[in-house]
């Protein structure tokens, strides 16, 4: 084999390995997207608490989406937990996307979730429109669980989970336990998301 | 952590872009959540008003809040009840002023938060009212007022309170700018008919085009116009922001034919709607009840008028004033103009014959006279000659001659008054004869 046949086949070596690489790339690419369009990722993501709901939770005071006079309190919300193993506070918004995946995952195990003796309560972060937001909980059938809306950062500022100004990751759930304890916090809700909130895991 | 994972967190993250989220849905019903108010406790400086006081001030001041900001355009007035509920355990309000008082009103999840204190100043007792707003942490008004007693101050604060809290309606309205598009540019503007939540006048002004301000909240906004199809719907308003309304107006259509007859007999022409061709007669089609219907060709273009009085359907036969001539009729008009030109001419030359007969005439008439006029002066002299004549010949028949020569001179005399009588006879007779030939003839 002469010198220039050796060059042609480590040439043609080379090409076909970058040709590889790229398909393999893609190969990837497409089993990664596929993975997260089909089903959530396995594990929810659980956070630390802030420091200012480490212990208890500061005194607040919001109002109900359904009843705009109805005063929704800690006083309320600790009654709620005298009735629950425990209460999760769940964050949303209607401009977030990935929101609606714990939406249809708590959806989908109301009965399962109101066995596990687990109370929910729907926080909407910021917004206003009071039909637009009973017809988006409609659209997870979820227009029968207590939600409130929270208007001056009440349950994120005042919560310590933002400083003033700042913008709020979402989603956010915060599992509060039977004595009003803030157990822990969970970012980005994963498969095992109810088995979390029915405190199995 | 797994690509998978970094991947689903990165997608999943989702930053909140702005602490008052901005959506803005037309056409659709989406009421916002109700304006809270609240009225805190007033206070006042110590031993100047009794509690039962400054509580009735407090109810005094709801109250007015209650006349000034109406419940159907959303506004509810906190209870005592409801404020107590919602404040902190332990709050005391008392001390509470400027940016407490804000942080007070957030914490109660109250878009305003209002708030009396009394105190005395000399003999009077004076009252100051703030009124803050607090996402926006300001203080939107106040007013302050004293009195020699607590009735005249509870007069003073029914009588200014509902300036202060009518801020709150002020600065919380927002715009509808009104821009309807008229498509086909048919009918009058001033024919538009606009009403807001079914009135067509705010403030004894009617409702046109250009920019209102209107209660946050759901406004059901309708136009009407007779040559376009009304429109009904919701524009949602929101607190400081404009809406436009630019929505384009269909124009009512009508079923329509039309003939066209010139001269009592059908004539095809084409058929122009707002100046464009739509086609020719018998036209049928779809018009715009508004539309500019015209028949005719070039400068023979007409208008038609058009009364549709409600109807749907509207059949029109049009009686051509003008038209432009078919090539049988030019046809025709081309042998009848040389016709005419033909009369014309023997027309020309029978007046100009006329006239010219009337030229003679005219200068026949003295001519003929003078003629006759001479011939009878001639026929004067002929008698004259012929006097003569008598005369000689009598002298001739009585005189007595001494020679020949002088009775052949008289004899002479006698034929030559002769001659001369019978030549004036003559020329006379012929003047008289020829100015009459001239006089019948010319």
């Amino acid at each position: 084999m002469n010198f220039t046949n050796m060059k042609n086949v480590i040439a043609w070596s080379r090409k076909a390995t970058k040709q590889s690489l790229v398909v393999l790339f893609f190969v990837v690419l497409l089993f990664s997207s596929a993975s997260f369009a089909a089903e959530a990722a396995t594990q929810s993501q659980k956070i630390p608490l802030p420091a200012a709901i480490r212990d208890s939770l500061p005194w607040f005071a919001v109002f109900e989406l359904q009843n705009d006079n109805a005063p929704f309190t800690r006083n309320h919300l600790n009654a709620l937990a005298q009735k629950s193993e425990r209460v999760v506070l769940v964050y949303y918004a209607t401009w977030c996307v990935p929101c609606r995946e714990g939406l249809k995952q708590i959806s989908a195990n109301l009965d399962a979730l109101a066995a596990a003796k687990t109370s929910v309560v729907l926080v909407n972060v910021g917004e206003r429109e009071k039909d637009m937001l009973t017809k988006y909980l409609a659209k997870f059938s979820l227009e029968k669980l207590p939600a409130v809306v929270d208007p001056f950062g009440r349950f994120t500022e005042g919560f310590g989970l933002i400083k003033e100004g700042e913008n709020i990751d979402l989603p956010r759930t915060v599992v509060v336990d039977k004595k009003m304890h803030p157990s822990f916090m969970i970012g980005a809700e994963g498969a095992d998301y109810i088995q979390i909130l029915k405190g199995e895991k | 952590m797994n690509s998978v994972n970094m991947i689903g967190s990165s997608l999943r993250a989702c930053r909140r872009q702005a602490l008052q989220s901005i959506v803005a849905f037309l056409f659709l019903a989406l009421p916002a959540l109700a304006t809270h108010v609240a009225v805190l406790e007033t206070t006042a400086a110590k031993d100047v008003i009794t509690l039962e006081e400054k509580q009735y001030l407090t109810d005094v001041l709801r109250s007015e809040a209650v006349k000034s900001l109406p419940a159907e355009q959303n506004y509810t007035i906190m209870t005592r009840e409801n404020i107590s509920m919602m404040l902190p355990p332990g709050k005391a309000v008392e001390d509470c002023e400027g940016s407490c008082l804000v942080e007070t009103g957030k914490n109660i999840s109250a878009d305003y938060v209002a708030q009396g204190h009394v105190g005395r100043f000399a003999n009077n007792l004076t009252i100051t009212v703030e009124l803050y707003e607090t996402a926006g942490n300001k203080l939107m008004g106040s007013f302050s007022s004293k009195a020699p007693n607590i009735e005249s101050l509870e007069t003073e604060i029914r009588q200014k309170s509902s300036g202060l809290f009518s801020r709150i309606l002020a600065s919380s309205l927002g715009k509808v700018d009104l821009q309807p598009v008229l498509a086909d540019k048919v009918g009058h503007e001033a024919e538009l008919v606009i009403r807001i939540d079914g009135e067509s006048k705010k403030n004894g002004r009617k409702y046109a085009r250009g920019t209102w301000e209107l209660s946050p909240g759901i406004h059901e906004i309708e136009f009407e116009h007779r040559c376009y199809e009304s429109q009904k719907f919701k524009v949602n308003v929101q607190s400081g922001k404009t809406v436009t309304v630019n929505n384009s107006l269909d124009a009512t259509m009508g079923n329509f034919s039309l003939t066209t007859n010139f001269n009592g007999a059908f004539r095809e022409v084409p058929v122009f709607v707002n100046g464009v061709m739509a086609g020719r007669t018998p036209f049928t089609g779809r018009v715009p009840i508004c539309a500019k219907v015209e028949a005719g060709e070039d400068e023979f273009r007409e208008t038609v008028v058009l009364e549709w009085s409600g109807k749907e359907k509207l059949e029109i036969a049009h009686n051509l004033k003008n038209a432009k001539p078919t090539a049988e009729e030019l046809h025709a008009d081309s042998l009848a103009s040389v016709e005419r030109m033909a009369e014309q001419m023997a027309a020309e030359e029978a007046a100009r014959a006329a006239a010219a007969k009337e030229k003679r005439s005219a200068i026949a008439k003295p001519v003929s006279i003078a003629m006759m006029v001479l011939g009878l002066a001639s026929v004067g002299v002929g008698v004259y000659e012929n006097m003569v004549a008598s005369d000689e010949r009598k002298k001739y028949d009585e005189a007595t001659f001494d020679n020949q020569k002088d009775f052949d001179d008289q004899w002479d005399k006698v034929e030559s008054a002769k001659t001369m009588r019978n030549i004036f006879y003559g020329i006379g007779g012929g003047l008289i004869g020829a100015g009459a030939v001239v006089f019948f003839v010319f």
